[in-house]
């Protein structure tokens, strides 16, 4: 009777602990989700395993949506992106709405330089919203260098 | 002779079939049309009702304010699905929290604009930027007030009408100071509507900003 008592309480007890955290989430989205922003970034864009890239010689927009919770607290957007290009950035314009589309909260940040390696766009907004859009843009590629929006993760507590 | 009673004779029963036939069809097309049509009746129904209700309940000479719910009102906003989990928040609850916490975010930043020193370096380049901003990307916004302090900096709009106040975001966010971090209130209850935007000192956040002012109403 009592091992039968504390194994049920031991599953009501794990099954709240699920039901009560099941509200955070930490999704990641690949790069090759996102979308031209205009007609005539259609052509310049390609798309692979390094998510989404410029592939042309002058700069391209791009718009990422997001499937998160409705009415979640947007803690922190992590983006990972390549910028090849020395002279100009990669930029991504992080838009949190509501079910309407009015921003709540928005947010621009850039990379610094440029490099072989990944580098990552923070933000912290801490803003409860219905949904997330970002708007990118990527540089030209420099010396068939080409730079890249790889990944967006969105994290909610 | 014979002949032409049968043609006659199955004339007439062909054509009897087809009025029965077409008279059957048109009566289950009909039913089919008016069971599509219940729900909007009983809607219609329903919001005679709450007319009526309103006409008699109204003192004399007042003027009539009808109340639809949104259970009567075809025409609400999508409403958001409010079963929750057990031990989860509905999507009320939820909501309300987070107008709380943005209320408390924007009642936090007003006291920190008003308590903390101000970097005239900063600000000033900031002032000057929001002014071009607001002048190049809403030209039919009026600028009713713009401040900043050393971190963070208030802006409010003033416009035409709601649908004027939707176009904000989209046309200020990347622009310079905007696209450092803001935060948008809009009273969408004032005429003409008003819209305040918090700008955050690039380097800064609003967890950091509002600190343990709104801590109470976050998730």
């Amino acid at each position: 009777m009592n091992i039968k008592k504390f194994v049920s309480s031991t599953i009501a007890m794990g099954l709240l602990t699920l039901t009560v955290g099941a509200s955070a989430s930490d999704t990641v989205f690949h790069g090759s989700l996102c979308n031209p922003e205009f007609p005539a970034d259609v052509s310049k864009l390609e798309y692979g395993q390094f998510g989404i890239d410029n592939s042309s010689g002058s700069t391209a927009f791009l718009s990422c949506g997001a499937n998160t919770p409705i009415l979640a607290t947007i803690n922190t957007v992590s983006i990972i992106t390549y910028d090849r290009n020395p002279s100009t950035n990669v930029s991504c314009t992080l838009v949190l709405t509501d079910i309407f589309g009015n921003a709540l909260f928005s947010q621009t940040q850039s990379t610094t330089g440029s490099g072989a390696g990944f580098m990552q766009l923070l933000y912290n907004p801490g803003v409860g919203t219905h949904t997330v859009n970002i708007d990118c843009s990527l540089p030209p590629n420099s010396g068939g260098n080409v730079s890249h929006v790889t990944t967006y993760r969105i994290i909610t507590p | 002779m014979g002949r032409f009673l049968i043609v006659v004779v199955a004339f007439g029963l062909v054509t009897t079939a087809s009025i029965v036939l077409w008279r059957r069809y048109s009566a289950n097309g009909g039913s089919a049309a008016a069971a599509a049509a219940a729900p909007a009746l009983s809607t219609e129904v329903a919001r005679l009702r709450t007319e009526v209700e309103a006409l008699r309940s109204r003192p004399p000479g007042a003027p009539l304010i009808v109340k639809y719910s949104a259970a009567n009102d075809g025409a609400s906003a999508p409403t958001p699905a409010t079963s929750a989990a057990p031990g989860e928040e509905s999507a009320e609850v939820k909501m309300e929290r987070i107008e709380r916490h943005a209320q408390a975010t924007a009642e936090a930043l007003d006291r920190r604009l008003l308590s903390e020193g101000r970097d005239a370096s900063w600000g000033n380049e900031a002032l000057a930027r929001i002014d071009e901003s607001v002048k190049s990307k809403l030209p039919n916004a009026t600028l009713v007030e713009s401040t900043c302090a050393s971190t963070v900096c208030r802006v409010v709009l003033k416009q035409e009408s709601t649908d004027d106040q939707r176009t904000v975001g989209s046309s200020l966010s990347k622009s310079p100071p905007f696209d450092q971090g803001t935060f948008y209130r809009y009273d969408t209850s004032s005429v003409p509507p008003k819209t305040t935007l918090y700008i955050i000192r690039s380097g800064h956040d609003l967890a950091e900003l509002t600190g343990a002012e709104t801590a109470q109403f976050a998730p």
